[in-house]
């Protein structure tokens, strides 16, 4: 019994092997693997979606998407740290990367990869429940200045939001409750709404439709200009909050990647950003902006950012992990 | 009220276009499929029809997806019934009364019983969805952290006390369940726990591999060796759909039981992160706790396959109910589906109502008929499974072995879930040996992170103070019902116990 139970068995396994044979020429001769370290449905798996409805015509080849999700992007990002150097296997990633690292919880970062290049860009924005008594951020840090300990701050510890209420934290010398989520966006809003927190940081791009039908107020946008969608809220530096956070997706490939292969993809992608009907699909879609940097002016876009997080995690008293 | 005449306007005019019907047909058999087989789950049909939706209008995706998900979580009965196996989480306790009735030569009728409560508990629970949504979604997020806390003690009182069993047995698999569901990235900082060096553990162990590891593989690893009959005699491989339909006096008898395991799916259905796979196991456990006759539970009666049946197609209402009134998805399913929803450029929530009523009613009349369209592919589903299930286990199980890996893989393509589907089936196979149930390991294993994250939220909340737990009412009222419930589990295993002893 076990001798046939065996036998039909592996017959089953080679025939599901075989189907999966590839071969290699020059690049790129087969479809990419594009790993969204977020599940399906989300904001990034949607945009890399709608760039493979565009892609094929600039790179010769479709994107095939995968989502590999799991503690805050970093099963997907190693998967890619991971793979062969070959250009097949490219992650779409944003500024996550730099909270992992610089709180422990990943032992690698940007720099460990070959990055290619960035593609989109996506505002952060501070939201409150509508009834709120404040009127912008800067109302915020003036009463939680007068009345220490009352006010809910939520943040995803150690992820990129957090990250990005550590300036209100030092401006007001730690006068907010920090409070916990579980992560994602829609967590926090969820929270916001039912009144079991007072304020936090979100992409913008989960709470558009919240804003205009008035369940949720905008208090700041986190950008150094304002955004496009909602010009009539104010950037956090223009109330005089010394805060820029955007949240920048752009490609990455496993480190040792061969430059032309880097530079091949990096085009493409440059190419399709000129495309009016992709861009105008990701603006309407997924209220981001199309921003295209080589992979030149991307790495040292990421070094002064990464100067700039780093300098936030050491005032809050983080320790990266040990390469 | 108003909505509701819009759905059987607006939305039927929707659904009955022939192509749109068309998929939600294809829809259901697709989501049926995946449901009924082991290793592929409902989850994984919808995210794997997502890129598909994108060619097509938002009526047509949605009212895809839909299908699919309505048939998926339905289908589980079938392999929970035939195979012992639940093909989905929601299908757990369906095998506990289930299988036996198959093996009582009962196929047909079991699996007409867990069709018919499928049915009914999905259009139940899409007429409160249509009348009550916007309503109860707004109550629902005034649950804050120490309230799911306790929903969640609750939860795990109800599969330890009322599944039958050692109660002290069943609280060492929710240690062991919990003690699983705690390794991986701590939900609040995300610091990796309990990884042992691996760096593939830090996401931690995946639902789908541990399931089909515990449910499935440890039952093929039970049947190797062992005699290779036919699971459906060849006799009995023919069954007449008049068969299938169950006598009406088995829901005549059972109304109260149906009303109570609806009125449990839904609402569990409507909490973010609970869903169908608890709620099927309280509503058993209660049905057992509340039944004239508990001892009889387990061993082929239709009470259980209705509990399970009817609350855990009840709770995809439930779960939609936050994700078209707010944008909240309640569980992986309605996460994707809420992708599908945004891929076509509708951000679900409170404008969707505003913006887009057409559509949310287009959707809402393919819920229905998804539950008509299942109830009617279902009776000829059964059929040819039944069949299938006529030859030797020699030719089936090498099969859903492969299903079970391929499964496995595709959740998140790692070659690493399938050495975790593996190690999990060996540890359910010695699990079971050892005289454990293997339920609360899964349920605690499911509900572990939502009750340590929402716990830790909740401690930052209140500046470190476990108090607001007892002192915020719907808190304390859930826990009392959590003790009650667990002073009744062990009168009830003496009630059982005595009788046993006197021979009723």
């Amino acid at each position: 019994m076990i001798k046939r139970f065996c036998s039909l068995f592996f017959l089953s396994m080679a025939l599901v092997l075989l189907t999966t044979c590839a071969f290699a020429a020059e690049y790129p001769a087969q479809p990419i693997k594009i790993v969204v370290p977020y599940a399906a449905g989300g904001t990034s798996d949607i945009q890399t979606r709608i760039m493979s409805k565009y892609i094929k015509e600039y790179l010769g080849q479709d994107f095939v998407i995968v989502n590999i999700a799991g503690a805050g992007g970093g099963i997907g990002n190693r998967e890619v740290l991971n793979a062969a150097p070959d250009g097949y296997t490219v992650l779409f990633q944003h500024q996550s990367m730099f909270s992992n690292y610089l709180t422990g919880v990943s032992d690698f970062t940007y720099n460990d990869f070959a990055p290619v290049c960035l593609a989109i860009r996506t505002n952060r924005i501070f939201i409150t429940k509508p009834d709120a008594p404040w009127k912008d951020l800067k109302d915020v840090v003036e009463d939680a200045k007068k009345r220490p300990g009352q006010i809910r701050l939520g943040a995803e510890i150690g992820a990129t939001s957090h990250f990005q209420v550590m300036p209100l934290q030092i401006m007001t010398d730690n006068a907010f409750v920090l409070t916990a989520s579980k992560g994602g966006d829609m967590d926090r809003i969820t929270k916001i709404m039912g009144g079991h927190m007072d304020l936090s940081v979100v992409a913008l791009s989960s709470v558009v439709s919240y804003l205009k039908s008035g369940e949720l107020k905008a208090l700041a946008v986190t950008s150094a200009e304002r955004d496009p969608f909602l010009p009539d809220v104010p950037t956090a530096k223009e109330l005089g909050i010394d805060a820029i956070f955007m949240q920048d997706t752009g490609f990455y490939m496993p480190p040792k990647t061969p430059e032309d292969i880097v530079a091949t993809f990096s085009k493409a992608i440059g190419e399709v950003s000129k495309n009016e009907a992709y861009v105008k699909e990701i603006e309407e879609k997924t209220f981001s902006q199309v921003k295209y940097m080589d992979s030149e002016e991307f790495v040292k876009f990421l070094e002064e950012d990464f100067k700039y997080w780093s300098r936030l995690a050491k005032e809050a008293g983080f320790e990266p992990a040990k390469k | 009220m108003e909505s509701l005449v819009q759905v059987f306007t607006v939305g039927f005019l929707a659904t009955f276009q022939p192509f749109t019907f068309l998929l939600l047909v294809l829809g259901v058999f697709w989501g049926m499929i995946f449901g009924a087989i082991p290793g592929l789950t409902a989850a994984m049909g919808v995210a794997l029809a997502i890129p598909f939706t994108f060619f097509m209008s938002a009526v047509d995706g949605l009212t895809l997806l839909t299908g699919i998900w309505i048939g998926g979580v339905s289908g589980g009965f079938i392999s929970a019934c035939l195979l012992n196996m639940p093909g989905t989480p929601s299908s757990i306790t369906t095998c506990f009364d289930g299988y036996p009735m198959s093996r009582k030569g009962k196929s047909g009728q079991a699996l007409g019983i867990a069709l018919t409560s499928s049915a009914i508990g999905g259009l139940l629970g899409v007429f409160v969805l249509i009348t009550l949504a916007p309503f109860i979604a707004r109550q629902a997020l005034k649950f804050g952290p120490f309230e799911y806390f306790s929903l969640g003690v609750l939860a795990f009182v109800a599969v330890s006390s009322m599944l039958g069993g050692s109660i002290w047995r069943n609280l060492a698999g929710l240690a062991m369940g919990l003690a699983i569901s705690s390794i991986g990235a701590d939900p609040i900082s995300g610091i990796p726990r309990l990884c042992f060096g691996i760096s593939e553990l830090q996401g931690g162990i995946a639902l789908l591999p541990l399931l089909v590891g515990l449910f499935c593989v440890s039952e093929i690893i039970e049947d190797i060796g062992a005699e290779m009959e036919a699971i459906v005699p060849p006799e009995a491989r023919r069954v007449k759909l008049r068969e299938l339909l169950p006598p009406f006096e088995v829901f005549k008898s059972n109304f109260a039981n149906l009303i109570r395991s609806f009125v449990i799916g839904l609402t569990i259905g409507i909490f973010p992160g609970i869903g169908g796979a608890t709620s099927n196991v309280i509503a058993y456990g209660m049905a057992k706790s509340s039944s004239k006759h508990p001892e009889k539970f387990g061993t082929g009666i239709p009470d259980g396959i209705i509990a399970s049946e009817t609350a855990n197609n009840a709770s995809i209402g439930g779960a939609f109910i936050p994700l078209v009134a707010l944008g909240i998805p309640g569980d992986a399913v309605t996460a994707i589906l809420l992708g599908g929803f945004m891929i076509h450029g509708i951000n679900p929530g409170p404008l969707l109502f505003r913006y887009s009523a057409d559509l949310v009613y287009a959707v809402f009349s393919a819920q229905f008929w998804a539950n008509v369209v299942m109830f009617v592919m279902g009776l000829f589903l059964i059929k040819l499974f039944i069949y299938s299930l006529s030859f030797p286990k020699k030719f089936l199980l090498p099969i859903i072995a492969v299903s079970c890996i391929l499964g496995a893989f595709a959740l998140n393509n790692r070659v690493f879930d399938i050495w975790v589907l593996v190690f999990f089936g060996i540890f359910g196979y010695a699990w079971n040996k050892m005289g454990f149930s293997l339920v609360p390991v899964l349920v605690a294993f499911v509900l572990g992170p939502v009750v340590e994250a929402n716990l830790r939220q909740g401690l930052t909340e209140s500046a470190g103070s476990f108090l607001p737990i007892f002192t915020r009412p719907i808190s304390l009222g859930l826990l009392i019902a959590a003790a009650a419930l667990f002073l009744l589990g062990r009168y009830l295993q003496r009630i059982m116990k005595r009788r046993r002893v006197s021979g009723i």
